[in-house]
């Protein structure tokens, strides 16, 4: 086994790293900022994947359609999420955190059986725009274009979500949100909007990852469950409501994922949850989380 | 008073469309008061979860089938003819679910028998009940071979191949060709492991110097298959064999497709028909081997193009494997209340036993063994390309492998079960 032959299998789990952080940052955000463990994460996700078939589908498959469906399928997503947050979710601020879990889990229900309505019981996949069907050759080794176009984006990603927070108005006030609902609404901020764009957001980032999948994998209207608890489990690992330990554990995943199947193939559905386990004996908290204090 | 001018439209409309639904539900209760009560068919069947695409596929064969024959005026039984009724229950791809339903069906709604399940781990549950119980089970999908080898018994039988013939088939096709360095991918569950032994337990038989280059095992719903792609590529395996299904071997076929693997080797695909051909379009490759039970284009008989319509007819989609596993099941069902006479189970059984179909399928013709119940259904290996006629790719070159050679020999399945008594 030469060193090309490592270099491409890391390669590969970095394109892996990028999947689960893209499914994972939207969650995060909403778990950090607005305290809810949203279970719908993946039905978005999902819903983001089929938008994103049926704009490409429109656009013919074009290139141009495919750019242009990266910015529309996202924000129309992210919009119907938003409303549905103002009609629902606004109800269960502050009251007792089952009856918003039950929420979640059921508007991810809800998801699944919206697709099947919408899509039909068919499995889809959407096609690969021509401007990524060919393979490079990087250190000799072939990886394909998309590959690099989707690490790009969760890099990309990582920095959009990156600089909103930490370097915008908007940011601030979430952030102020996130730490104390009441003193930021008496200081003249309007809280529910803060919130409904954090959710808008969260949704959006979901959405994304949906879409940015859709070329490469296949889709079926239970996708988002399987990606929902993928999400989870990185979010754990790199802390609750961190979006750099997001990255950083999504990161480790994927990486030990490449070079533990080289070695243990047979172990390959185990390796996400060893890290688990491994980091929640270490540092329950998670990798960049804070200990959890009981008053 | 606009709003209440309205509500008094809607109530009377509602009352008068009530009227008129009885008056017709009255005439056709006394049209069926007269003719015998319907036989009553059980399905059980995962419809939702995972595979509730394929499972209604099952279900839309069937139901062609049993139209076709109701619309003959029904089954042909001693007491004269008689109607096919089915009554059908989703048991949510689980165990308990699918029991609970099999004894709903059976004990209060008086069923004659039962028809259905998708997957393994429901078959053993459901098989063990009926055994227990008495009940006729037919299963149509399911694949595990341990249902009818060592957990088989009297009640139960099975019109669909399994995983151990797949293999078998797979290895009697690949034995003739000059490759021996083999290269595998498989889901991790029961499914994806016991195509890989059984297939490997045939090469290993018939074919010499047959070595394993690397196996890889990236669980079931993936959402990437990148690092499983380049470490299968880095064994350099002259041949993939994989039983993949569903959207992970479309992620699979298009991450592949990336990397250039198809290039690089051979790769051949269990179950990889329609239900994977059709949603895959353009974006399937060519030259992959591609094994299925119904091809969908072949020189096809008046026979399957009339399936084909009457499909097409009732769902609006053209037929897939799945269609043709129901459709068969319900045509066994029904030869067999023919032959019988009855639906009583033990005649019935004794009547099931040997029986022989046509088939649209390539297989042309199944028939039932008598000693475990199996049925003893082909498959066809064909190669993946491009068509002008069809939005997605067909298969050319096709070898229909007959499937009783590929089935286990009796006495070693007795002896199997008799070990497992003990």
């Amino acid at each position: 086994m030469t060193g090309w032959v490592l270099m491409s299998q890391f390669l590969s789990g970095l394109t892996t790293a990028m999947i689960y952080f893209l499914i994972a940052a939207g969650l995060t955000l909403i778990l950090g900022v607005l305290k809810i463990m949203n279970f719908a994460q993946g039905g978005i996700y999902m819903l983001g994947a089929y938008t994103c078939y049926t704009f490409i589908k429109l656009f013919g498959g074009t290139n141009s359609g495919f750019l242009l469906t990266l910015i529309i399928a996202p924000i129309a997503v992210a919009a119907f999420f938003s409303i549905l947050e103002v009609v629902l979710m606004r109800r269960f601020y502050g009251k007792v955190p089952l009856y918003m879990l039950l929420l979640t889990y059921g508007i991810l229900i809800a998801t699944y059986d919206m697709a099947r309505m919408i899509w039909g019981w068919i499995i889809k996949t959407a096609p690969m725009p021509p401007m990524f069907r060919r393979t490079l050759a990087i250190f000799g080794q072939p990886f394909p274009a998309y590959n690099v176009f989707l690490i790009f984006m969760g890099f990309f990603m990582f920095f959009l979500i990156w600089f909103l927070i930490r370097r915008t108005a908007w940011g601030k006030k979430m952030r102020a949100a996130a730490d104390d609902r009441e003193m930021t609404a008496a200081l003249g901020i309007n809280v529910p909007i803060v919130f409904t764009s954090v959710f808008g957001f969260g949704a959006w980032i979901a959405a994304m990852g949906g879409a940015l999948v859709a070329p490469m994998a296949g889709m079926a209207a239970d996708m988002g469950i399987d990606a929902g608890i993928t999400a989870f489990i990185v979010v754990v690992i790199g802390g609750l409501g961190s979006l750099p330990g997001a990255l950083l554990a999504a990161f480790i995943c994927g990486e030990v994922l490449a070079f533990g199947i080289l070695i243990l193939p047979e172990f390959a559905i185990a390796f996400m949850y060893l890290v688990l386990v491994i980091v929640l004996i270490v540092r329950p908290w998670g990798i960049f989380g804070k200990p959890i204090i009981i008053k | 008073m606009k709003s209440k001018i309205a509500k008094a439209f809607f109530v009377s409309s509602v009352i008068i469309l009530g009227l008129m639904f009885s008056l017709f539900a009255g005439v056709s209760n006394a049209q069926t008061k007269k003719a015998l009560p319907p036989i009553k068919i059980g399905i059980v069947q995962s419809l939702s979860g995972m595979v509730s695409d394929y499972a209604l596929e099952d279900l839309e064969g069937f139901r062609v089938k049993i139209d076709e024959v109701n619309g003959k005026g029904g089954v042909k039984t001693k007491e004269g003819m008689r109607k096919i009724e089915l009554l059908v229950r989703d048991d949510m791809l689980k165990p308990d679910v699918a029991v609970k339903n099999a004894k709903e069906l059976i004990l209060e709604r008086k069923c004659d028998f039962l028809v259905g399940v998708i997957s393994s781990g429901v078959l053993l549950a459901v098989s063990e009940w009926c055994k227990e119980n008495k009940v006729l089970l037919w299963g149509w999908d399911a694949r595990t071979h341990h249902a009818t080898q060592a957990r088989g018994h009297r009640y139960l039988f099975r019109s669909s191949g399994d995983t151990w013939m797949n293999g078998h088939a797979a290895a009697s096709f690949w034995k003739d060709q000059p490759f021996t360095k083999w290269g595998f991918i498989n889901q991790d569950y029961s499914y994806g492991r016991s195509q890989f032994e059984s297939f490997t337990i045939a090469m290993k038989k018939a074919k010499p110097g047959f070595t394993i280059a690397t196996e890889q095992w990236p669980k079931l719903g993936s959402t990437d298959f990148t690092p499983f792609i380049t470490a299968l590529m880095a064994a350099k395996p002259e041949v993939l064999y994989t039983t993949l299904w569903g959207t992970d071997a479309m992620t699979f076929i298009k991450q592949a497709k990336g990397y250039g693997l198809f290039d690089q080797m051979k790769v051949c695909g269990l179950f990889w028909g329609m239900p994977l051909l059709r949603p895959m379009g353009g974006e399937m490759v060519e030259g992959v081997y591609c094994m299925t039970e119904y091809p969908f284009v072949y020189p096809g008989t008046p026979e399957n193009k009339a399936f084909m319509d009457a499909y097409k007819n009732r769902t609006g989609k053209f037929p897939s494997d799945y269609s043709v596993l129901g459709y068969n099941a319900a045509t066994f069902v029904v030869a067999g209340i023919e032959k019988a006479g009855t639906v009583k189970t033990e005649p019935l059984i004794d009547a099931l036993e040997g029986i022989s179909i046509k088939t649209i399928a390539p297989a042309k013709t199944i028939t039932i063994r008598k000693c475990d119940h199996q049925a003893d259904y082909g498959i066809v290996m064909g190669v993946s390309k491009k068509s002008p006629d069809w939005p997605w790719f067909v298969l050319e070159d096709q070898v229909v492998i007959p499937g009783a050679p590929t089935m286990r020999s009796c006495e070693e399945i007795m002896a199997e079960r008799a070990a497992e008594k003990k």
